[in-house]
């Protein structure tokens, strides 16, 4: 049953309960759905802070989005427009797959439009246009503990943070530049939030690093494996480590253009022709790519 | 449980969530149904036998409160949430959990029932969230409290997440980040 006809048959008898193919709407048991609300209250109460939280069973294997799909889960509601992202990519498999599921336990309308979405939930990629303060980007976690590239165990990596003791990451930084001439993280660039945290934004490029700093939006990240969820709230500053001779940068792409939309101005992927060996370039953001496209043959 | 509830849960907790991410920020609950008043509905979406609940100062609220929710109650020093009814902790604030500097989210959460809420000259926010400064007026709050509240949140991350919630169902947040003032 469709959740319009829930709604409409509310106050007739019998239609309590009537779950969805099965399911309770939103798929989560209530108690589940009720941990994961207090864990993301608090988590915004302190930005970049991992609060832990007991993550479930998902009909999605761990590492495939199910912290992220956890959050949306726990805060959709029937009236929202909803768009997954998958690297940038609105049709991947994976982007479709949690789209139809999160379609069918909550009976959300599907977009491709990050303008008209008012939950995104995404891997690896922040939509190049401008989203608002009405909207909510949740973001899906491998690895959230940004030291512990420096720093295995668990229960270290929790003192560094309660003692804002991040010599080591510093120094993991500098002996970057000292070995290399620059800083070589590419992907999950670690950033200070709000002044006191430093945190991982999620294997997100660099380009999208400066999105985080002061955003109109409401940021979530859910680590379902790692059983990890952290927020980062609407104008709150985003730092990325950087030194004062070696400037933060993000990734150069001048001179090139999207093969498709001739954008110069979005983060562009690298496709290799298999016969002819040619390099060419497209947005990564193919909703975004989707809407220049259409602008320009119509 | 009845599915127009669940759908509710989650309306309601959205409208928390924007509260918290924007503090300062009155804001209004969903439809208010006559039979629950607004503190069921703000505690029905987020509070299970998982944690514990105080009511300073009204027995009969606690033990409803705690039926609806299905949580534990617990002295106010050992409880994750605490809500607050005629406006003053009586400087127990003070000593309600704020956390420790290795897990901080065990800070408790305190829920003031007060009388009117609305975004005129009075308390001054500042911080993540807030974009420049906000203003909020909030009737029916002990001034002294907000002064408490700033010093017991001084120390970040530790720190009590504040919510107000006034007798029309609006709601708004003072979490923890959050920089007070008053003018």
């Amino acid at each position: 049953m469709l959740m319009r006809e829930w709604l409409q048959n509310e106050n007739e008898p019998g239609s309590d309960g009537a779950p969805a193919a099965g399911y309770p709407f939103g798929f989560m048991d209530e108690g589940a759905k009720k941990e994961i609300r207090r864990s993301i209250l608090k988590a915004v109460a302190i930005p970049g802070y991992q609060v832990p939280y007991g993550s479930r069973e998902m009909p999605i294997a761990r590492g495939w989005g199910t912290g992220g799909l956890q959050i949306t889960l726990s805060l959709v509601k029937p009236d929202d427009i909803f768009k997954v992202i998958d690297q940038g990519c609105d049709g991947s498999v994976n982007a479709v797959n949690i789209k139809k599921f999160v379609a069918a336990v909550a009976d959300v309308a599907i977009t491709t439009d990050t303008r008209a979405a008012t939950l995104i939930q995404t891997r690896h990629r922040i939509p190049e246009e401008p989203m608002t303060d009405r909207q909510i980007l949740v973001l899906q976690v491998p690895y959230p503990e940004a030291l512990r590239e420096v720093e295995p165990s668990e229960m270290e990596t929790r003192r560094m943070h309660a003692e804002a003791d991040y010599s080591r990451m510093w120094l993991f930084l500098y002996e970057d530049i000292v070995k290399y001439g620059e800083i070589t993280i590419s992907y999950r660039y670690p950033v200070t939030v709000n002044g006191r945290y430093i945190t991982d934004p999620s294997p997100i490029p660099r380009w999208d690093v400066p999105k985080l700093h002061m955003a109109d939006t409401l940021f979530l990240f859910g680590a379902g494996r790692e059983k990890r969820i952290y927020a980062i709230p609407p104008h709150t500053s985003v730092e990325p480590l950087e030194f004062e001779d070696h400037k933060f940068r993000t990734e150069n792409f001048s001179g090139k253009a999207c093969a498709r939309c001739g954008a110069t101005d979005t983060y562009l992927d690298e496709v290799i022709d298999n016969a002819g060996g040619g390099r060419s370039y497209f947005c990564s953001d193919s909703g975004y790519c989707d809407k220049r496209s259409l602008a320009w043959n119509h | 449980m009845p599915i127009n509830q669940t759908i509710r849960n989650h309306m309601i907790f959205r409208v928390i969530l924007q509260g918290v991410s924007h503090p300062g920020n009155v804001l209004s609950l969903p439809d208010p149904h006559e039979d629950e008043p607004a503190v069921f509905a703000v505690l029905g979406c987020l509070l299970d036998n998982e944690v514990t609940l105080s009511v300073i100062g009204d027995p009969a609220l606690e033990a409803a409160l705690a039926r609806h929710t299905a949580s534990r109650t617990a002295h106010p020093e050992n409880a994750d949430y605490i809500i607050v009814r005629n406006g003053t902790t009586c400087g127990k604030l003070a000593g309600f959990k704020r956390g420790s500097l290795e897990y901080p989210d065990t800070g408790a959460t305190i829920l003031y029932l007060v009388e009117e809420l609305s975004q005129a000259t009075g308390v001054v926010l500042s911080g993540p969230g807030v974009n420049g400064t906000v203003s909020m007026r909030i009737t029916g709050l002990d001034p002294s409290e907000l002064q408490l509240l700033r010093q017991v949140n001084s120390e970040f991350p530790l720190g009590i997440d504040a919510i107000f919630l006034d007798q029309s169902g609006h709601i708004a947040c003072i979490p923890r980040s959050s920089r007070i003032g008053v003018n």
